[in-house]
């Protein structure tokens, strides 16, 4: 009986400190949009920084990662669709998965393995040595010193590099549907932006599937840096709390990054 | 409210969105913001394999989706409200009511004549609900009840074609088997054509030298490949034409030799005179009498086509070798490769058919069987019900099948 | 100035502050000793506002901190600067911007003036010339001292200093000792020293006192609270005497 209780409370405790840490999350996000507008300038020397540490270092592995995508999904996909002798069609394929969902979501892990990681651990660090303390008691907000250039960042540069992978993810498609399928690349190309051009719906300039990638990796850009983020900031307890608050971090990304790709999803493609 | 607290409420907040939109997404499906939503009941005798989430048109464009399909306790009665004359005034015994849920109020727009159709959404399956909203001037009245008619599919529609046509498909089969057994036993000219290699071999090279004129022509070598080329012969023509149309013009008027033999009576009958001692010559010829009777009546017609052919083909060899007039007219080649070919797989398909039809006489194969056995035509249309079926299935777990495909393939 | 009014803090089931209770006025330098973990950086805490206390009163010039709005709470760090144990650099700023990072942050000064504040108060620390070093490349004693120096550029009117000598060797911890002896000659500043090296302690403060139990006891100027026959007074003092045999 007293180990159920136990076991209850336990879990009691681990659901409060969820909610706890989501409302968290929640909060330096709004902190940061608010302080958006006074403060971009201001930190502008930050944000470029982070613009770097955002989109430049993650490239090549967003880039490897897209060729190789593009490579892997021509020769699944081609494959069945060289049974129906429809291989020509790889490219529509290749497009419309790669730009609506295998893009951003694909660039949105590395960037959470990759950078959302490292802010976590850096501002768990800062915060388990009593640097945000520090700074809080310089009456600077941490939300607008440390969230904010990043969080902007991250919205910036994920939607970049997704597309980076997506068009790279399109080439390796182009390489595998050539060698591969007997595909020739003309017909390739054509039909890939036959198949983006003649999407039910466009805003503005750009094609439904292009732009509902773009908004994903906005949003996944936001989800990334804001968790990662916020698990850093409640890091406590020294070099095993940074480590709690990476893991924390990474794991909180994927799920969220799954769960709020569905709902972007469902809004546009229902 | 200090900040944990804060934290809590928010997180709090934030689970409930998450959990709420999850509600909103999976069981409220066609949930959307800021769209009206109209109920529209429709009640049918055969909804045709339709199911809540199929779409439905108005105008051709998607305006909605079957929420609902629930089977009636209780039969009920409805007189069709179409204008068609087939259809008119029908009384439908409806056991099925369809639950429609639109982004638009249809009643706006349907009118006395409209028709509801449960249709293929194509040829993989599939059903939508089609609303033709009518063209009669009065507006259908929202108490009116509505009647969904199941569409014939495309490949129902294929099969009672067939189930009609049966009689003069079985004819015209009959026929063709008759004529690819004659063939094949080479009788007639075209049976000793098939039949008869060398023939076939020496027909392939007239082919081959008469490609090898007509290129040369083509491109407008020798004397008649610039008759034909030129733009010059097109005037000439004109000019003769005009001249033969003034010459016909005095022979009307009676003018010059042949003016006068129309106009002149004594001329005619001259005439005639000689137009019967032709005739007579003529009878002869078909009684056999005479070189040309003779030549006519000779009975060896494919020993002479066969000479005939070899005379062509020495004439045209000449021709090719640049010898005579019509030698010194070509050039070119390419023609003659493609005419082989046909002729080759001509021979093949020929072969093919005559074995079909004798199989078919013979009442081997599911052709003939169909064509003779009534209880097999029956299967066969069950089957192809079955094979609807799934076809249908396969459509359902296509997505699944790709999808499953795509993630455990790509990771 | 400041002043400590019955001030109780648990975290969980740890009862740290007791009804903590005192008052420091300016040109005032009351060192805190104390064990590890009993609670004295917690005290600090809740000057600057750190922590909100449980119960109790938290008194800056007049201010009560856990009422104080964010204005009010940016003044009051203003007015009272807290110097970390580990100095709490910034990582990837230089020593030169971490000083200027207060200033730059209050956005109303020009940056000729803010660059003249820094370069005095690096110059006063003897630190100028590692002004464009990063923290990662200076020594523990250096970085100690940046952090001092970010302090004084704010000019505050109180300094709380938290293990100032912690992980120094004792001839630097003598040499911070001398720097908060030359920031609090000009009696015009209050600081709080919490500590538990005993040399520093007697060095800078015109008060000692011990923190036991979640409060403050024994408080009295360093001649009289070495006459104070509290034992864990005279464990400390014991350590003075024989360092090197402190009991843990």
């Amino acid at each position: 009986m007293g180990s159920l209780t136990e076991t209850l409370e336990r879990q009691g405790h681990a659901l409060r400190e969820t909610i706890d840490h989501a409302g968290f999350a929640v909060g330096i996000f709004v902190r940061a949009v608010r302080r958006l507008p006074a403060d971009a300038f201001h930190r502008r020397r930050f944000i470029l920084d982070q613009l770097y540490v955002c989109g430049i270092s993650p490239l090549p592995v967003v880039a490897i990662v897209g060729l190789f995508t593009g490579m892997i999904l021509a020769l699944q996909v081609g494959i069945e669709l060289a049974d129906l002798g429809q291989a020509e069609s790889i490219s529509n394929m290749i497009g419309v998965i790669l730009f609506r969902e295998m893009g951003p979501f694909m660039t949105a892990m590395i960037l959470t393995a990759s950078v959302g990681s490292a802010m976590a651990a850096e501002i768990g660090t800062m915060a388990v040595s009593e640097e945000i303390d520090a700074l809080e008691c310089l009456s600077i907000d941490p939300v607008s010193f440390l969230v904010m250039p990043r969080v902007v960042a991250l919205c910036i540069m994920t939607p970049l590099l997704s597309f980076v992978g997506c068009v790279l993810g399109c080439i390796g498609g182009g390489i595998v549907a050539k060698t591969q399928l007997s595909v020739q690349p003309s017909i390739y190309v054509r039909n890939l932006l036959t198949s983006l051009e003649s999407s039910p719906q466009q805003f503005g300039p750009l094609p439904e599937e292009i732009f509902t990638g773009l908004v994903k990796s906005v949003v996944f850009g936001l989800l990334v840096s804001t968790i990662s983020c916020a698990a850093g900031l409640k890091a406590e307890g020294g070099a095993i709390g940074v480590g709690r608050a990476v893991r924390t971090a990474v794991v909180r990304c994927f799920l969220m990054l799954i769960i709020i790709g569905y709902y972007i999803s469902w809004a546009f493609f229902r | 409210m200090n900040a944990r607290r804060q934290d809590i409420v928010l997180g709090v907040f934030f689970f409930a969105a998450l959990i709420g939109l999850g509600i909103v997404t999976i069981v409220e499906s066609d949930f959307a913001f800021g769209v009206e939503r109209h109920d529209l009941v429709a009640y049918s005798d055969d909804v045709g394999y339709l199911r809540p989430g199929d779409p439905v048109l108005l105008f051709g464009m998607s305006a909605g989706k079957v929420a609902s399909i629930t089977r009636l306790d209780e039969p009920r009665l409805i007189i069709h409200p179409s204008t068609q004359p087939t259809v008119a005034g029908r009384e439908v015994r409806c056991t099925v009511r369809l639950d429609l849920r639109l982004d638009v109020d249809p009643y706006e727009y349907l009118k006395a004549d409209h028709r509801i159709l449960i249709e293929d959404r194509g040829l993989l399956g599939g059903k939508l609900v089609r609303i033709e909203t009518g063209v009669d001037d009065a507006r259908l009245s929202r108490d009116a009840p509505l009647v969904a008619l199941a569409a014939e599919s495309a490949i129902q529609g294929l099969g009672g074609l067939i189930e009609e046509n049966r009689q003069p498909l079985n004819e015209i089969l009959n026929n063709v088997a008759d004529v690819t057994a004659h063939v094949n036993r080479g009788e007639g000219p075209l049976g000793r054509l098939v039949r008869d290699d060398e023939l076939a071999d020496r027909l392939s090279e007239t082919i081959d030298s008469v490609r090898d004129v007509t290129s040369g022509l083509a491109k407008g070598e020798g004397t008649l490949g610039r008759l034909l080329k030129d733009g010059q012969l097109y005037d000439d023509a004109r000019v003769f034409m005009s001249d033969l149309r003034s010459a016909m013009e005095r022979v009307k008027r009676g003018e010059g030799s042949l003016g006068r033999l129309l106009q002149e009576d004594g001329l005619y009958q001259r005439v005639d005179t000689i137009l019967a001692d032709a005739q007579g010559v003529m009878a002869d010829v078909a009684a056999g009498k005479g070189s040309l009777g003779k030549l006519l009546h000779e009975s060896g017609l494919y020993d002479d086509l066969h000479a005939t052919v070899g005379d062509v083909l020495a004439l045209v060899q000449d021709a090719r070798d640049g010898k005579g007039t019509v030698g010194r007219l070509l050039v070119d080649e390419s023609l003659f490769v493609e005419a082989r070919d046909f002729f080759a797989t001509a021979g093949r398909v020929g072969e093919r058919i005559e074995s079909i039809a004798t199989d078919m006489q013979e009442g081997k194969g599911l052709l003939a069987a169909l064509l003779s056995d009534e209880k097999l035509a029956n299967d066969l249309r069950n089957i192809l019900d079955q094979v609807l079926g799934a076809v249908e299935d396969a459509r359902e777990t296509a997505p699944v099948r790709s999808v499953g495909s795509l993630l455990f393939g790509t990771f | 100035m400041i002043e400590l009014i019955d001030v109780h803090k648990s975290f969980g089931e740890q009862h740290v502050l007791r009804g903590m209770s005192f008052t420091l006025e300016q040109g005032q330098t009351l060192v805190v000793l104390g064990r590890s973990g009993t609670g004295k950086s917690v005290t600090l805490k809740h000057v600057v506002g750190l922590l909100q206390p449980d119960s109790g009163q938290v008194i800056v010039n007049g201010v009560d901190v856990a009422s104080a709005d964010a204005e009010g709470l940016r003044e009051i760090r203003r007015q009272v600067a807290y110097l970390f144990q580990t100095g709490a650099l910034v990582n990837w700023l230089s020593v030169r911007d971490n000083v200027a990072l207060p200033l730059v942050e209050r956005r109303d000064m020009p940056s000729e003036e803010i660059r003249e504040r820094v370069d005095e108060s690096l110059g006063s620390l003897d630190m100028l010339q590692h002004a464009d070093k990063m923290p990662a490349n200076i020594s523990g004693g250096m970085r100690k001292r940046a952090a001092l120096a970010r302090v004084l550029v704010q000019e505050p009117d109180a300094i709380l200093y938290d293990e100032p000598t912690a992980g120094l060797d004792p001839i630097m911890g003598r040499t911070v000792g001398r720097l908060i002896q030359e920031v609090q000659s000009s009696g015009e500043r209050a600081a709080i020293v919490v500590t538990h090296d005993m040399d520093l302690a007697f060095q800078v403060g015109t008060e000692i006192a011990l923190h036991y139990e979640g409060q403050l006891v024994e408080r009295a100027p360093p001649e009289v609270f070495e006459q104070s026959s509290h034992p864990v007074i005279r464990e400390f003092l014991r350590t003075r005497e024989r360092p090197g045999k402190a009991s843990p």
